[in-house]
């Protein structure tokens, strides 16, 4: 119960930060209108635009592999867990953007432990718009930080991913990430190595400036 | 700018070496291990200090505040059912004497309720009147069928034929941890002192190499060796004649003991890291524990008793011959684990 209402405040939060930023930045009749579809060229994204995101959803843990055994596995973890990140990119060329992310995942085991897991990725978008809608496929590379109960682990993860966003305003974009995670935990003991799948589902606020 | 991108890669090569460690048992791999513990607990226990645990016919009883029962067969989450008390009190400890369940009672101002006994539905008020009724009973222990008593200022009595009767031990420094018989004479654990003789004339034992200085945690026999655990780390054990050796030190501290139904492994706990395994079927001086992998494996360790306070242990044989085991943990619950003759079932929440 306390693990839901945290996560319900924290959504509240996630979304309302957003929404008070762009009240402050002046009265509703000053805010730019979004341009029609033929103001833009084909991809409105322009070199050196800046988009940082807000996430923050659910996290679900899938399966891990035993590489030695051959075998996929139960992971244990409850369903679902809680996920949180936040990201940076930046168009370098049209319609495509590089950055970063760090962010967080929460989930309970069935033994009652909490896993969490830091991830730091480095990551490449491709931007298409259908306006008011956009769609971005995305790669995330780097490496975890996990931990359960009093272990803890560095591991290289990837990412896969697509958003989908509404664009609301000039400067602020809503709408839904979907990931897929792989993780690989290496070990001395070879028995011990595990690749870890997850997924993620977080709601999103973008912030394009 | 190279140098930075030296000194960069280092504090990153720095970070992965703090934050790792690289365990016996890797975290998703102890993950994929876990079984789920808390499927059948009883909201009864929930973050209870439990005051014992005991067997009586086909059917388990323990306490915290107010006493319950479960049937030995039945283990789900509603198993445990609160009982009748005999009197408005709480209990304040418990023992089986064969058949007969003896639980104590006081009053929330902690005046002694008495000792009554409970046999097949039926509870008798023992000894009513006697020299302890009126006093707070706070340990009960039976060894060799006599049922011993001590009250809170640490006097231990015995129940002779219905009468609690004087042991000879007073004052004893501390509550009776515990009774062992050794097939000749009883053994009495109480404060940092060990107590022996017949039941009516318990004198201190002053034996070369016998726990002494310490506080001793707890008493077991297998009906001629007595095994003791003191506060200064190690388990002691009389053979036959007065000769006590020492294990190996397992840690200070340590306290409540239990042997195992099969006598061979001596459960020992300790408040802050959970418990040791000694195997006492080929006993030495300098005995070292084992991890405690025999009832448990690594992972259901390390998500039940690992650093819980146990402060008791009980082994019980099942009509089946299924031995179950329990744990008391301070503010933590009750556990069990059983062995069916050939592995053990990983503890769980009662």
């Amino acid at each position: 119960m306390r693990n839901t209402s945290a996560f319900l405040v924290s959504l509240v939060l996630a979304l309302a930060v957003p929404a008070t930023l762009t009240a402050q930045e002046g009265a509703p009749s000053e805010q730019p209108s979004i341009p029609s579809s033929d103001q833009y060229n084909d991809n409105p994204y322009e070199v050196g635009e800046n988009l940082l995101a807000f996430n923050l959803g659910c996290f679900f843990p899938m399966s891990f592999y035993a590489p030695t055994d051959g075998a996929f596995e139960d992971t244990n973890l409850k369903i679902p867990g809680a996920a949180f990140s936040i990201s940076y990119l930046r168009t370098v060329t049209t319609g495509f953007a590089i950055g970063g992310e760090i962010g967080g995942s929460i989930a309970g085991s069935v033994a009652l432990r909490t896993l969490f897991m830091a991830p730091f990725l480095f990551k490449t978008s491709w931007i298409f718009v259908a306006l008011p809608f956009e769609f971005m496929p995305t790669i995330g590379a780097g490496f975890t930080f996990t931990k359960l109960q009093d272990s803890s682990h560095i591991d290289p993860i990837l990412k896969l991913g697509c958003s989908w966003f509404w664009r609301a305003t000039i400067d602020w974009s809503f709408g839904l990430n979907t990931d897929l995670w792989t993780l690989g935990q290496f070990y001395s003991d070879p028995k011990q190595n595990r690749i870890g799948f997850f997924g993620e589902a977080t709601l999103s606020a973008v912030y394009h400036f | 700018m190279r140098r930075y991108r030296y000194l960069a890669l280092a504090a990153f090569a720095a970070f992965m070496f703090v934050c790792c460690t690289d365990d016996s048992i890797g975290i998703f791999a102890g993950l994929a291990q876990e079984s789920p513990t808390d499927d059948k607990a009883s909201k009864f226990f929930t973050d209870a200090s439990p005051k014992f645990i005991a067997q009586a016919g086909t059917s388990y009883y323990a306490a915290t505040n107010a006493l319950y029962r479960r049937p030995e067969g039945e283990t789900s989450s509603s198993a445990w059912s609160k009982m009748d008390l005999p009197v408005s009190g709480i209990v304040t400890a418990g023992v089986v004497d064969g058949a007969t369940l003896y639980v104590a009672f006081c009053d929330s101002g902690g005046n002694g309720l008495g000792v009554w006994s409970y046999t097949a539905g039926t509870w008798t008020h023992v000894d009513i009147g006697g020299d302890i009724d009126d006093k707070q009973v706070v340990s009960l222990a039976v060894a060799n069928g006599t049922l011993f008593a001590s009250t809170i200022v640490s006097d231990v009595y015995y129940l002779n034929v219905g009468v609690f009767t004087a042991t000879g031990v007073t004052a004893a420094g501390g509550p009776m941890t515990g009774a062992a018989y050794d097939g000749t004479f009883y053994w009495i654990a109480a404060g940092q002192k060990l107590y022996t003789g017949a039941e009516n004339s318990l004198v201190e034992s002053t034996e070369i190499g016998q726990p002494a200085g310490a506080k001793l945690g707890g008493i077991a026999s297998d009906g001629t060796i007595v095994f003791v655990s003191s506060d200064d780390g190690y388990v002691y054990s009389r053979a036959v004649g007065p000769v006590w050796t020492k294990s190996a030190s397992l840690e200070s501290g340590i306290g409540a003991i239990a042997l195992t139904d099969s006598d061979d492994l001596l459960l020992v706990a300790h408040p802050e890291t959970g418990y040791h395994e000694l195997d006492v079927s080929a006993w030495v001086a300098g005995k070292s524990p084992n991890d405690p992998l025999t009832t448990t494996d690594s992972v259901n360790y390390q998500t039940t008793l690992f650093e819980k306070y146990i402060t008791g242990f009980a082994s019980f044989v099942e009509v089946g011959g299924t031995t179950r085991i329990f744990a008391l943990a301070g503010g933590d619950g009750l556990w069990s684990n059983s062995f069916d003759g050939s592995s053990w079932s990983t503890w769980i929440r009662e």
